[in-house]
């Protein structure tokens, strides 16, 4: 059970951080790192 | 979320910039395998999901199937961002460029909506029963339309090349 909820932890932590990650690169932040 | 996604894409100016291409040749082709990828993902995502809800086979579903799911659903959104990001912010929403871009477009901005409220149902028990399978379809759908209004055109247009 722990293990699951340590798993279902991680999912959300990799969409919430991608989310983030997406929104901050449209707003400029960063865009460096992606473009040439 | 797809509405603010089409308004940034429609008042952003395009920069025009590319992507650092790996170890594609230009950021068109990492684009499209990318995309590619998350469609594969999306199709493993419905086969598995059908799965664990018993539409179909028989019995109970393997133990690695569930954990399968949500971490390929998660590599395939990762996917998608890289390739959406391209597209908001260096091609911007185009409505003048064409049946083909503006369908794509379109698709694209729903595919995140519908995506966000996938994320958000599959938690939510309050909801009736067809709400998640309706939800998933969509998304599903959304990447499907993407995908052949975007890779599957490049592939038909100008090959399988890397």
């Amino acid at each position: 059970m722990a293990k699951r909820r340590a798993f279902d932890t991680a999912i959300g932590v990799v969409l919430a951080a991608g989310a983030v990650i997406f929104v901050l690169l449209l707003a400029g932040v960063g865009s460096g790192v992606l473009t040439k | 979320m797809a509405v603010a996604l089409g308004v940034y894409g429609w008042l952003h100016d395009p920069t025009g910039r590319s992507l650092v291409t790996l170890f594609f040749s230009r950021t068109l082709t990492l684009k499209v395998w990318f995309a590619t990828a998350a469609f594969a993902l999306a199709l493993f995502q419905g086969g598995s999901a059908l799965r664990i809800y018993g539409k179909i086979g028989s019995g109970r579903p393997p133990g690695w199937l569930r954990p399968a799911h949500r971490i390929s659903g998660t590599l395939a959104f990762l996917l998608t961002i890289i390739v959406a990001y391209h597209c908001l912010w260096a091609l911007g929403f185009q409505v003048h460029s064409g049946t083909r871009v503006l369908i794509h477009g379109m698709a694209g901005c729903f595919f995140f909506g519908a995506l966000a409220s996938k994320v958000l149902i599959v938690r939510t028990r309050r909801l009736p029963r067809w709400a998640l399978p309706l939800v998933g379809g969509a998304v599903f759908a959304a990447l499907t339309i993407v995908w052949l209004t975007s890779a599957l055109w490049f592939f038909r247009t100008q090959g399988l090349g890397i």
